[in-house]
């Protein structure tokens, strides 16, 4: 479990970080997001003591990560994936894979071994990539090999800052996808810094929104969306929620009538939901706290929204 | 042109061999040498900004000193030879080794760092894996830049007895020997390319290969240099150094065959074209030399501090300049050989013989002959302006001319008269005649052995050696040896030697 109590940093009289509090559950996807300079990265890389706060805490299982005395053996504990993958160039694939391997002081057939079984789980053949040199990776291919690098000496946390924001939308996609599917094998915490909200929504169990070093909320995807706290976070996803819409939407522009539904959806159901539903009962109508919606409301509502979809 | 080369290479194939490997040491250690400070420092200051850049301007400023004024202010702290050289060229070549591997080190992308950083690498990991290898090529670039300037700088070595190639390109210069020129110079440039080339080639092996490399250079080259410096400790050395020039080489080796045959327990080292009078005069008083020949007038005009005016007897000439360096220097001047190497005019034989020229003054006869000088001849009190005035002489035109140059233009008909020195070969090679000084204008130049008082007192058997050649070899003999060297290219040391025996000053 990673805390942050009251953490603070300033510049002079400028606070890029104002007393942020949050707390992210062990084998958690935590989303950091925000525009830049709102201080997702500085907040991240204080987890690793790449960055210090100038006041607060930050505990990693009850323990201060400012106490310790020995910062490399911290890090060592922690994953690290930079934006492009940051693979240093004068290695080959497998000696980059291998850096926190070799920092741990294992032998070389281990090393070679692990190197060899990350390769195959993100589905890179080793026979030909072990020994390539990043210059002859893809975008896609060395952010792949940047990731099993974080993953290689298995650590508690992983910490990714903007991995994904130099590649083309489709190996963002594919990386997105991995990323998702190895969490849910490895049960590792990772803290994933983005600016991008369809990233943020795509991957997080839960995620942060941050703004000018304040913390504005702190939810699910669907609670963000659903009940977004401020304005600011109702603009940063005004463009998802227009892609995904919510019963709530639907009771405020005047649909459904008072009365008592067959089922009860949350007034925070996406479309989608109240669709599969009707999909296995075409004529169910559902109950949203006090009103019932039609299966012909959500017909009449599609029809009237499909303007802003455009 | 290749002809001539060619044979002078058959002539002094193993000297150069030699030169070219003194060449190749001194190069090879002066870049390690630099590398062993330049690169260590350049990595302690890469979180020191400051200080890197302090480095980097000061490292800026040796650069711009001349290379004869960091060479004259060593001389007297290290003495000559193969220390002060090593020191100069060293000095030359951080600038381009820090600096590139400065740049190197500190642009290196920071993601690269903070990734380095994140994932807790050791220090030595960190700086051997990951900041060397990407600094590399700037730093092979700098190393690359550094051994191409050393070697040519290190042809400069040989001013002041580190030898090297550049003894043939001082040679070249000093006796009009395009061939020695050439080689020395050639050699200096195919030097300088393959050691860019193997740099380059260096550029794709790895950097364990290169510090292996490094290491075992210098353990070999430290080995030999402290070989040499212990097998040359074991016996007392003289160090007898000479002019630029042929003249002085011969003169040189004269003495040392002298001062050996006297005691054959000495070893002699000769420098010959070790630089001019300056360079000479400090090395002598400052110890490092012991011996070198200096002409009277030179010592009375440029040496020594004196009111008076320079006479124009040479025995006066010689007691005035011995006394005064015995005063001022503590220096002793030994007597000095009958030759006088001064100022003269000279004509053609032809116009000797049709206008009756036998004395300066006989040319106020002839107004229509055009004139040729040492730019320095031209100016000087006693050069053209005081002759001119002492004989009353008019030339229809009268023009400067590089030395080397002139005796060309009067042989050719360009000119009709000149300047010149007494002793100078091509009075032989052109078959030129010498007009009597009868009015004993020119100040008298007799070349002499000079040392401190010191040394001589220490070793009499050298003076006593030394003073045999006093009031011998005649300024035709010396014209002679002058022609030998100079222009058939024969060696000054065979050339010495042959005379002494003829004298029957050696067996």
């Amino acid at each position: 479990m990673l805390t942050f109590k009251q953490v603070t940093k300033a510049y002079g009289d400028q606070r890029a970080l104002d007393a942020v509090s949050l707390t992210i559950a062990s084998h958690e996807l935590f989303v950091l997001v925000g525009p830049s300079g709102s201080g997702k990265t500085t907040l991240l890389k204080m987890i690793n003591r790449l960055n210090t706060p100038t006041s607060g805490q930050i505990l990693i299982d009850d323990s201060d990560v400012a106490a310790v005395t020995d910062v490399r053996a911290l890090r060592r504990r922690i994953g690290y994936v930079l934006q492009g993958g940051a693979l240093f160039p004068n290695m080959t694939v497998a000696q980059n894979v291998a850096v926190p391997l070799a920092t741990l002081g294992w032998s070389q057939a281990a090393q070679t071994a692990r190197v060899t079984e990350l390769l195959t789980q993100v589905g890179l053949s080793p026979e030909r990539f072990l020994t390539r040199k990043p210059s002859e990776l893809s975008g896609g291919e060395a952010q792949r090999v940047g990731i099993i690098r974080a993953l290689a000496a298995k650590p508690d946390i992983i910490l990714m800052d903007e991995p994904f924001s130099a590649l083309d939308p489709l190996s963002r996609t594919q990386l997105q996808a991995l990323v998702r599917q190895l969490h849910a094998a490895l049960k590792t915490t990772i803290v994933f810094v983005t600016h991008d909200m369809d990233e943020a929504l795509a991957l997080a169990d839960r995620l942060a929104v941050m703004h000018a070093g304040q913390l504005q909320q702190v939810g699910t995807p669907a609670e963000l969306l659903g009940a977004p706290a401020n304005d600011f976070v109702a603009q940063f996803f005004a463009g998802a929620r227009d892609a995904q819409q919510y019963l709530r939407q639907v009771i405020a522009a005047g649909f459904g009538h008072p009365g008592t539904g067959e089922q009860a959806l949350a007034p925070t159901a996406t479309l989608q939901a109240w669709a599969q539903v009707l999909r296995q009962t075409p004529t169910q109508a559902v109950q949203v706290g006090p009103t019932v919606l039609e299966p012909a409301d959500l017909i009449a509502y599609l029809a009237s929204t499909k303007e802003v979809r455009a | 042109m290749s002809q001539a080369i060619l044979t002078y290479w058959q002539e002094n194939g193993a000297e150069i061999w030699r030169a070219l490997g003194q060449h190749l040491a001194l190069s090879l250690l002066a870049t390690l040498i630099t590398m062993v400070i330049a690169i260590p420092l350049a990595v302690v200051l890469i979180d020191h900004r400051r200080a890197g850049e302090a480095v980097l301007q000061v490292a800026s400023v040796i650069q711009t000193i001349p290379s004869l004024a960091i060479l004259g202010l060593l001389i007297p702290l290290v003495g000559i030879g193969t220390v002060p050289a090593l020191i100069a060229l060293v000095l030359y070549a951080i600038m381009p080794v820090f600096s590139n591997t400065y740049a190197g080190l500190t642009n290196i992308d920071p993601r690269l760092i903070e990734a380095a950083d994140a994932f807790g690498v050791s220090r030595r990991f960190k700086l051997f894996r990951v900041q060397l290898p990407l600094a590399m090529p700037m730093i092979l670039t700098g190393l690359r830049l550094a051994a191409v300037m050393v070697i040519g700088t290190a042809t400069l070595a040989a001013l002041i007895g580190g030898g090297g190639l550049g003894t043939y390109i001082l040679l070249g210069i000093q006796t009009n020997n395009n061939a020695a020129l050439i080689i020395g110079a050639g050699l200096a440039a195919a030097l300088a390319l393959i050691a860019s080339a193997m740099i380059k080639l260096l550029a794709r092996g790895s950097w364990r290969w290169l510090a292996g490399g490094t290491v075992a250079l210098l353990v070999i080259s430290g080995t030999a240099l402290g070989v040499t410096t212990w097998r040359n400790a074991n016996r007392e050395t003289i160090t007898i150094a000479g002019k630029m020039g042929g003249e002085p080489e011969v003169l040189i080796h004269m003495y040392k065959d002298l001062i050996q045959a006297a005691d054959p327990s000495v070893h002699v080292a000769v420098k010959p074209n070790f630089g001019g009078t300056a360079f000479l005069f400090k090395g002598l008083t400052s110890g490092k030399i012991d011996i070198y020949p200096e002409f009277t007038g030179t010592v009375l005009q440029s040496l020594v501090k004196t009111d008076q005016a320079v006479p124009h007897q040479p025995a006066k000439a010689y007691q005035q300049a011995k006394q005064l360096l015995a005063r001022q220097f503590q220096l002793t001047y030994l007597p000095p050989m009958a030759y006088q190497n001064g100022y003269m005019m000279t004509v053609r034989r032809a116009d000797a013989e049709r206008y009756q020229l036998q004395t300066i003054g006989d040319l106020q006869r002839v107004p229509q002959f055009q004139a040729a000088y040492d730019p320095d001849f031209y100016q000087q009190a006693d050069g053209w302006p005081g002759l001119q005035q002492a004989y009353g002489l008019q030339f229809s035109k009268v023009r400067t001319m590089e030395p080397a140059l002139r005796y060309e233009a009067l042989a050719d008909k360009h000119v009709d008269v000149t300047d010149g020195y007494t002793t100078d070969p091509q009075i032989k090679e052109y078959d030129l005649v010498v007009l009597e000084d009868d009015q004993a204008f020119f100040p008298p130049y007799q070349g002499a052995p000079l040392m401190s008082t010191t040394f001589a007192k220490a070793h009499p058997k050298v003076v006593q050696a030394l003073n045999r050649l006093a009031g011998k070899v005649t300024t035709a003999q010396m014209q002679a040896l002058n022609y030998a060297v100079t222009v058939k290219h024969e060696k000054a040391a065979t050339v010495a030697r042959r005379f002494l025996k003829d004298q029957g000053l050696i067996d």
